[in-house]
């Protein structure tokens, strides 16, 4: 029955039996929602009181349990909402800062300067490294003498170029120099940079100096030591105090950098050249060389030493004058030619702008640096006309006009015929040639006489050339080799002369040589004859033994002693007469 | 034009008006905080004279406070000339004049000196014998009784110390 009951209760009220099941549900999900906001109500006053107390009684312990969930809490936060978190935090944390920057400077600049320090440090050091990398590679890139140097020294002594460059740099801006007399205070002399503003009232600006100097030289001085202010430094600019003999130096420069060395040597240089003058300094500007000082001071505004540096780029320009010698004397001449080309150019275009035609015209350059002009003009006019028209030129006028020209080559011919007729006179080889300004005649001629024969036809030709003879004569021969009685051998003792006769006849091969056979008057005439003949027989083929060309020579035999001892009697000059006599074929007899 | 610097060195006691003096007379000068800073105050003044120019650098030197305390000699070094200023009102004219003028012979010599007693406008009927002063100081070249407040003999004062400076 109850399964009955339960199975109808199902049929009929199912439906609403679930609902009433959702129903006190969601009833118990209220009631529970309720007891739990009531319970956290109450559960966070005890924790509020718990965290409280355990603050004051435990607080390491407490931040140690708490801080790993806040650190990750805030973390999550920070991740989920940067931006807000900032919009919120910013303005607290920002005036939380400036209060405690107002209240606590001095404790917050403790805190801050090691980091701070150190970051500019690093900062400097770091631009410092940028700036010495850069200083290399420029150092790289270029190449001088000074850089050679510097670069064997940064391997002797192991210093980067860069930093020697820094030592060798003076990056000290000299503004101002002052000269001032030590005692008055009074301004010897003042320089100021050139681009710098104008001091007013140096003079005055002089006068303080000497009274501050004075002022903490007498403050500092001790047991009466002598002391010195050495620099007044004031913001990014300084003044330097070199003091020597009656005066000092004063220069304000627009940094800091140790000047002394170069102070004082430039102020040595000024007191030992002036010494006197200083002293007795009274105010009175023209009481001393204010040029010379200048001088001298003005060496402070070079950027570089110059007391160091005058040797070597004395030296380096020695080094590069002796090197650029040969080259400036070939730039020298290379100019001087292109000048003169120049120069004849111009001289053939007014030549051509004034129609005057000249044929075969030469144009050059004379060693006295004259132009000077060579060819054919029509008329003589024209030849007049290029003096007028080249009158602002040194020039040497050589053209001749179609007539001239006429009448030279006449001369010319001349000439040829003389030189013709000559050789075949004198069976000598006579050539010419024609130079600028003369006539060059070469070759060999019989002796002087023939020389001289020829010399004074060539110049009756020419009475405006300049005639230059490189004619030779020929050597003198007249040569004799005796005989034995009845014989026709040739004795060994003639060969050193044979020698001779054969080298002169290989260098005159133009001539012809004759080997003229003699006897003496015993025997009948036919077998002096025969004997003759031999003689000069076996002498030719001794010529012959030594080179000499059979062409050149020419044999007779005659059955007479020769002409000079036609007439001797003795026994003695009889052996004279059995010989031959070389020489040259003569002239007269051709 | 020739052109000349001479040094002229102001000395007297504390408050004598040694700086209102040259007040009166110069055309450009330092901040007297140089006075109090480091005891001199520096003062130009260029007088043109006969076709030459004299440029005065006028050395305003700090009187003592301390009565016993003298000036820096340093200060006096290379004057070419000497003003030594009283205050016409003191009872002690004559002992401080001659001790500055000690201490200008000590340290220059006898260089031209010019005595100004200042302050006349307070006393006018001042008048003192400073005979035995004059005797024993021949480089006193006069005595003038200035007013920088009315401005005078002041600068009467200057033009005969610089013609004073110019014959020497």
């Amino acid at each position: 029955m109850s399964a009955e009951y339960l199975k109808l209760k199902s049929l009929l009220l199912q439906e609403e039996i679930d609902k009433i099941d959702t129903l006190a549900r969601d009833i118990k999900s209220l009631e529970d929602r309720q007891e739990k906001d009531v319970l956290v109500e109450r559960l966070s006053q005890i924790i509020t009181d718990i965290l409280s107390k355990s603050l004051q009684a435990n607080h390491q312990k407490l931040y140690a349990t708490l801080q790993p969930l806040i650190s990750k809490g805030v973390v999550d936060e920070l991740h989920k909402s940067h931006d807000e978190l900032n919009k919120i935090l910013f303005p607290i944390i920002t005036t939380a800062i400036h209060e405690q920057v107002h209240k606590q400077k001095e404790s917050i600049v403790d805190a801050l300067y090691p980091i701070m320090g150190n970051m500019i440090s690093k900062y400097v050091s770091s631009a410092f490294t940028d700036m010495m990398h850069e200083i290399n590679s420029k150092l790289q890139s270029s190449l001088s003498f000074s850089r050679v140097t510097r670069k064997i020294k940064s391997k002797l002594y192991g210093i980067s170029e860069a930093q020697l460059l820094m030592q060798e740099t003076d990056f000290v801006d000299i503004e101002t120099i002052f000269l001032i007399h030590k005692e008055s205070g009074l301004l010897i002399v003042d320089l100021h940079k050139e681009d710098s503003n104008q001091m007013l009232e140096v003079e005055m600006v002089a006068s303080m100096l000497s009274a501050i100097r004075s002022f903490v030289n007498d403050w500092i001085s001790q047991d009466h030591e002598m002391s010195e202010i050495r620099e007044i430094e004031y913001s990014n600019s300084s003044i330097s105090i070199e003091s020597a003999g009656s005066c000092y130096l004063a220069v304000v420069t627009s940094s800091h950098a140790d000047m002394k060395d170069k102070l004082s040597k430039v102020l040595a240089r000024v007191v030992s050249k002036h010494s006197q003058e200083l002293t007795d300094f009274d105010g009175d500007t023209q009481s001393i060389d204010m040029y010379s000082i200048k001088n001298i001071l003005s060496t402070l505004f070079d950027k570089k030493d110059t007391t160091k540096e005058k040797f070597p780029i004395l030296s380096f320009l020695v080094l590069i004058m002796l090197l650029m010698l040969p080259l400036g004397w070939y730039g020298y001449n290379s100019y001087q030619d292109y000048q003169a080309e120049q120069k004849e150019k111009k001289v053939v275009e007014i030549l051509k702008a004034n129609k005057i035609q000249v044929f075969d015209l030469d144009v050059h350059t004379t060693k006295e640096n004259k132009i000077l002009l060579d060819g054919v003009v029509m008329f003589d006019d024209d030849r007049e006309k290029i003096d007028i028209v080249l009158r602002g030129y040194d020039q040497i006028n050589r053209v001749r006009s179609i007539d001239e020209n006429f009448y030279y080559n006449l001369k010319i011919t001349k000439m040829k015929k003389v030189i013709a007729e000559t050789n075949i006179k004198y069976n000598s080889n006579i050539e010419y040639k024609l130079s600028r300004n003369k006539i060059i005649f070469s070759g060999t001629i019989f002796d002087t006489k023939a020389k001289k024969d020829f010399v004074s036809q060539v110049e009756n030709i020419f009475d405006d050339k300049k005639l230059l003879y490189k004619i030779e004569t020929l050597p003198l021969l007249d040569k004799r080799i005796y005989f034995d009685l009845r014989s026709s051998d040739v004795l060994e003792k003639y060969y050193a002369l044979l020698d001779d006769i054969s080298l002169s006849l290989k260098n005159n091969k133009n001539y012809r040589v004759e080997i003229v056979g003699y006897t003496d008057l015993s025997g009948s005439k036919s077998y002096n004859k025969k004997l003759s003949r031999k003689r000069v027989v076996n002498t030719q083929n001794q010529l012959l033994l030594r080179g000499v060309d059979k062409e050149m020579l020419i044999l007779k035999a005659k059955a007479t002693p020769p002409k000079d001892l036609i007439n001797v009697k003795s026994e003695e000059e009889q052996s004279l007469a059995r010989c031959v006599i070389i020489n040259w074929e003569s002239i007269s007899e051709k | 034009m020739r052109s000349r610097q001479k040094k002229v060195v102001l000395i007297g006691d504390f408050s004598v008006g040694k700086t209102s003096l040259i007040r009166r007379y110069v055309e450009n000068s330092f901040s007297d905080t140089y006075l109090s800073t480091i005891g001199v105050k520096i003062s130009k003044k260029s007088i043109t004279i006969d076709d030459e120019t004299i440029l005065l650098l006028i050395w305003d030197i700090e009187g003592a406070l301390d009565k016993i305390k003298r000036v820096n000699k340093t200060y006096i070094k290379g004057a070419s000339a000497a003003i030594i200023v009283t205050d016409v009102t003191s009872t002690e004219i004559e002992s401080t004049l001659q001790k500055h003028l000690d201490d200008l012979h000590s340290v220059n010599g006898a260089i031209p000196s010019m005595i100004a007693f200042n302050k006349i406008d307070k006393d006018e009927s001042f008048i003192i014998d400073i005979d035995d002063i004059l005797q024993k100081n021949s480089n006193i070249v006069g005595t003038f009784k200035t007013s920088a407040k009315s401005g005078k003999n002041v600068e009467k004062m200057f033009e005969l110390l610089v013609k004073e400076i110019i014959e020497c």
